[in-house]
């Protein structure tokens, strides 16, 4: 069984083996870092090594107090000399201690409850620090009546798997590998776009996962024994979908950054209009390989979005505007997954903001007491910092403007 | 397993086998694949069954009208019933009252099929000839109770504009080679004036009704591209999701979702043009896209069926352009790629009869070209042809017909005798062994009809038809008798009862004392899963131990029959059955880099002394040997992809006819046009293929999308 090698069932996660050290990343030299277990050591070396110190060293001479100055603390002039790796561990935990999760369950017993995600504000130690919460994201499942009738779509998408084979099977690896073919990404050009987006794909991920476990969806293959998916059914739950969340959380994140210095073409819609297609494709894909339903691919897309704007503001220190909802208990059993129903692209290029949108399913609050302070991350913020100074145009006559002008 | 024979008294036979075939003997396996299911009860399928419509191509009674047609009906059928016909809405009232009417479209229900096809159907309904395939999706139907009001309807062209018309399906109409651009510059003005989807819901409030599917014209065609244009750039799904050509809700398989769709290639050579090719401003398009249940039907004799519908629709539109606001008939090339195995291949079958009818009738009104393209077929090395020659000295001859196991689709033989009438009685005798079955059956040709069941009895005892086996004496205008052999798909998935045993079907004819020689010509029909759709049908083929695929083993294809083989099983006559009519232009495929003819393209002899050597000219259908097919539109905006056959060579002449037609738009226009051309760019020599392959010769035409594969090319 390939279950048994690790080689990634678990579908979106398998994006991680990063992680692992098993390779999904294996394409992106430079990330490999991201997961390998850092400068090798060959015993030839070592070898040498010993008996060139025992060779040369001669006799110990001792170190004064004052020969070497002390680090400074907490700051991000030492990120740079960290290991991608090592970064993405301080990296998780600015992110993820600043997440707070509750589900509620149904007043109604067996009703579908509400899995709810926080930021978390704190401030200063002192000796410990205060919090408070604010709402992020908030999902309810479908009922088990909306699943069945979904089902159908599911059997029907089947249709698409031959014509679909490769994309399905190379997005088991990471978004980055279709977001890549989109922006001008590649590991010596940009390494810090690639280390932005493998962050973003681990809150993503980080989210997603305690929300699957909390609604605990059946996927199509608990339904039908004739859905026969052509991929491992992951263990975890169906919705929301874990690619459409990484994916969408990704795309929104990537044209962020790509607009950050205002470079020429990026603000123009079409780039947003691509990423997108290529998010949702991504996660229409999980429909056709039979893993996935279609509110699945619609919750994680207002999951992602909703998470790559939070993401964003995380790394630039804006206080999070607004929370998103979605009911899936108003989601009509029989409608297919259409990106354009939860995010416009609109067209920057002429001051029309792109924008998260409502539909009864989907629904948005307004934040009016979060704290801009309470967001602020040193080292993400040197991490976006790093990305977006890859994407600073080289063009001869262009008027830079460091400050971003369209914000969502 | 108990096998048995069973012969029809003279007044039980139905008078179409084949039309009986589908109606009867397939209803447990069509009912099961169009998912009328009770899987515990298979039985009870059959009352939802007779709810089913299906389209029906009939000949009518000559005197008879429509008008008389709808009396009989109606004298006929049981007050109850009183909803099992519907004429087209687009037979207008003078048509209805027609006498001389010949081939029609009808859509009926089970129960008056069964009388129409009974032995005494001609006498109670009026109808002489039907063929019918597989039932269509219900709600694509309506039924209008009066002729349909034509529409009021203008197209401004220009004068030297050109139609063409695809027929065909999976055509993804929004593609950017089929749209120019606005006063904005916008790409959403759509040169598809009239898409009637087959697959379509009628909508009583669209601008042209319609009896099956949707008809969708220009201006709501340019709405939809409107109101999906983002960013510049066009959202296929959400258009095709508003066509309803995409809907996953309701369809296992929509293809204008996949990569590459038949039609859209087809439509792409035919007719496709860059924004900024000014050609293009002046090709306007018509397209029909047939119902996909009869399209992936691999029953085989369902497709052609709509033809009619089709035609007609096209020729009904051609009213509406204008030419400085007045109504002007337009030149007109219509494409038709698709093939089939079977037919008389003499041009006397109900298909080519009636295009040849539509054809005849729609030049004669306008003073304007007019002119049908069709391929030659793919079936070259399908083994699904034989000669049987029975001489004094070899009045015998054998023949192995294989029905591979997993078949899902029905296997379909017919073996017809030359022109004879009247036939007598000892002129030949065919012998059918079925396998696991140690008794033949014999049927003996000659005036009288004979009809013949193989059943098997199930485990309660039951017969259950699992074939048929028939002789039908000559019938004008085909003067020449047949025997059919039809048998049920040798494999479902699903509770269906008994199916057919796989293997070799062993068939002896024995030339009687009747005549001193004879010839008899023996198609399978094609019964293959058509590429793109779910793997369904398995061709049957025809084996003879003398006929060679390849040199050696393992060795090079042989494409052409070797001159002196003895073989009866030939690759000569495996032309598309329904491109053997008078008018059609039937095109060829050879490969560009060898020159030599494409190894699947089929070609002649055929039966119609007006084209006897079979295809009238040969275009491109492969870049190289290796670069299989040619390139065109993919579904999705912007791509292309390769397809091969002669579906993509025909096209592309049709888009050349298309050129004729535009610098000469009131000069008479044939497929003697098309041979004439053929043999001017492809003179003889010693390495130009055989008339019967390659038609007048091998067409050189600017190559359409294919620089963007081989810069090499023009």
């Amino acid at each position: 069984m390939s279950n048994a090698s690790n080689v990634a069932p678990e579908g979106a996660f398998g994006a991680f083996g990063a992680f692992s050290g098993s390779g999904a990343f294996g394409a992106f030299g430079a990330f490999g870092a991201f997961g390998g277990p850092g400068s090798a050591n060959p015993p030839l070396i070592s070898q040498a090594l010993i008996t060139n110190h025992d060779g040369i060293a001669g006799t110990w001479a001792s170190v004064g107090a004052d020969a070497v100055n002390p680090n400074v603390q907490e700051s991000t002039d030492y990120l740079g000399r960290l290991s991608p790796a090592v970064r993405a561990s301080i990296f998780a935990l600015e992110l993820g201690s600043h997440i707070g999760f509750s589900f509620e369950p149904n007043m109604t017993a067996g009703d579908p409850g509400l899995g709810s995600v926080f930021h978390l504000e704190t401030t200063s130690a002192s000796p410990v620090p205060d919090t408070k919460y604010q709402k992020l994201v908030a999902l309810r499942r479908p009922t088990i009546d909306i699943f069945a009738e979904q089902l159908t779509l599911v059997a029907n998408y089947a249709d698409l798997r031959q014509d679909r084979m490769a994309e399905i099977l190379a997005a088991l690896g990471t978004p980055t590998e279709f977001l890549r073919a989109i922006a001008y990404i590649e590991p010596a050009r940009t390494p810090f776009t690639i280390e932005l987006l493998a962050t973003a794909h681990w809150l993503a991920n980080f989210v997603e996962m305690r929300l699957k476990y909390a609604l605990g969806c059946k996927r199509p293959i608990e339904f039908s024994p004739q859905i026969q998916p052509m991929i491992w059914t992951p263990s975890h739950g169906s919705l929301p979908s874990g690619h459409a969340t990484e994916a969408f959380t990704m795309a929104r994140v990537l044209w962020l950054l790509l607009r950050q210095h205002n470079v020429k073409p990026y603000s123009q819609g079409i780039w947003g209009e691509m990423l997108m297609r290529q998010a949702a494709r991504i996660a229409i894909n999980r429909t056709v390989a039979g893993v996935h339903f279609p509110v699945d691919s619609a919750a994680g897309a207002v999951l992602g979005l909703t998470l790559g704007r939070y993401f964003v503001d995380r790394c630039t220190g804006v206080a999070p505007a607004n929370s998103w909802e979605f009911d899936g208990t108003n989601y009509p059993g029989h409608m297919d997954f259409d990106w354009r129903d939860y995010f416009d692209p609109q067209n920057p290029a002429d001051n029309i903001a792109p924008e998260q949108k409502e539909t009864t399913w989907a629904t948005e609050s307004i934040l009016t007491d979060a704290d801009q302070n309470q967001t602020r991350s040193a080292p993400l913020d040197w991490l976006w910092q790093k990305a977006a100074a890859e994407w600073v145009d080289l063009a001869a006559d262009i008027d830079q403007d460091t400050e971003t002008g369209d914000g969502s | 397993m108990a096998y048995e024979w069973k012969e029809l008294a003279l007044e039980d036979q139905p008078r179409n086998p084949l039309a009986d075939f589908a109606l009867n003997v397939m209803a447990r396996f069509t009912a099961a694949e169009i998912g009328l299911s009770n899987e515990h009860r298979p039985m009870d399928r059959s009352s939802n069954f007779d709810q089913q419509w299906w389209l029906a191509l009939v000949s009518v009674t000559p005197g008879l009208s429509i008008a008389g047609l709808l009396e009989r009906a109606a004298d006929f059928l049981p007050p109850d019933h009183p909803g099992s016909l519907v004429i087209p809405g687009e037979y207008s009232e003078g048509f209805r009252n027609r006498q001389d009417i010949d081939v029609i479209t009808l859509y009926a229900r089970r129960d008056y099929l069964n009388a129409a096809n009974a032995a005494n159907g001609a006498e109670q309904l009026g109808i002489e000839t039907l063929l019918v395939s597989t039932p269509l999706e219900s709600q694509t139907l309506s039924s209008p109770a009066e002729p349909f009001t034509p529409p009021d309807l203008k197209v401004p062209v220009t004068p030297n504009t050109v139609v063409t018309a695809v027929i065909d399906h999976g055509v993804a109409i929004a593609h950017d080679l089929f749209r120019r651009k606005n006063i904005n510059g916008d790409l959403v003005l759509s040169r598809v004036d009239f898409f009637l989807d087959m697959d379509g819901t009628p909508d009583p409030n669209a601008p042209v009704p319609s009896t099956i599917g949707r008809v969708w014209t220009g201006p709501e065609i340019n709405e939809i591209l409107k109101n999906n244009l983002h960013n510049g750039l066009l959202d296929d799904a959400a258009v095709y999701r508003d066509l309803g050509l995409i809907d996953w809700k309701t369809r296992p398989f929509n293809a204008c979702a996949h990569r590459l769709s038949h039609g859209t290639h087809v439509t792409g050579l035919a007719s496709g043009y860059d924004a900024s090719d000014v050609d293009g401003l002046e090709r306007r398009i018509i397209v029909v896209q047939l119902p996909t249940r009869l399209v992936a039907n691999t029953l085989g004799f369902g497709l052609e069926q709509a033809i009619e519908q089709a035609m007609s629709f096209i020729s009904q539109q051609l009213v509406h352009f204008q030419v400085d606001e007045v109504a002007q008939q337009m030149p007109l090339v219509v494409n038709f790629s698709f093939g089939n195995f079977m037919g008389p291949h003499d041009g006397t079958g109900e298909v080519s009869r009636s295009i040849d009818t539509i054809m005849s009738n729609m030049e004669a009104s306008s003073s304007r070209p007019r002119l049908l393209m069709m391929p030659s077929g793919n079936g070259n090395l399908s083994r699904c042809h034989a000669v049987i020659n029975l001489t004094q000295t070899a009045p015998t001859a054998e023949l192995d017909w294989q029905l591979q196991p997993a078949d899902r689709s029905a296997s379909i033989l017919s073996v017809w005798l030359p022109v004879m009438t009247p036939v007598e009685d000892s002129t030949v005798t065919m012998r059918v062994t079925v396998p696991g079955f140690d008794t033949p059956h014999t049927l003996t040709a000659g005036m009288t009809p004979s009809y013949n069941w193989l059943t098997e009895q199930d485990h309660l005892g039951n017969a259950i038809i699992l074939g048929l086996v028939v002789y039908q004496p000559p019938v004008a205008p085909t003067a020449r008798g047949k025997f059919t052999i039809a048998v049920v798909p040798t494999d479902n998935p699903m509770r269906v009862g008994l199916v057919a045993p796989s293997g070799d079907w062993k068939l002896q004819f024995v030339k009687g004392n009747a005549v001193d020689k004879l010839s008899l010509n023996v198609w399978v029909q094609r019964d293959e899963t058509l590429p793109g759709f779910p793997e369904f049908g398995r061709q049957s083929y025809l084996s003879a131990p003398s006929y060679n695929r390849f040199d050696v083993p393992g060795g090079k294809v042989i494409s052409e029959d070797p001159v002196a083989h003895a073989s009866p099983v030939r690759r000569a006559g495996m032309i598309n059955g329904i491109a053997c009519g008078n008018l059609p232009a039937v095109i060829a495929g050879y490969v560009s880099s060898d020159g030599k003819m494409s190894a699947y393209s089929a070609g002649g002899p055929t039966l119609n002394g007006f084209r006897l050597t079979g295809p009238d000219a040969s275009a491109v259908s492969d870049d190289s040997v290796v670069l299989h097919g040619v390139l065109s539109a993919g579904s999705n905006c912007g791509s292309r992809v390769s397809m091969s056959g002669t579906s993509v060579s025909t096209p592309r002449v049709a888009r050349w006819v298309a050129d004729q037609f535009a610098q000469s738009p009131t000069t008479p226009f044939g497929r003697g046009n098309v041979v004439a051309k053929a043999l001017n760019d492809d003179p003889p020599s010693p390495h130009k293929p055989s008339a019967f392959r390659t038609g007048g010769g091998r067409m050189e035409l600017r190559n359409i999308f294919g620089s963007l594969r081989w810069p090499g090319q023009e």
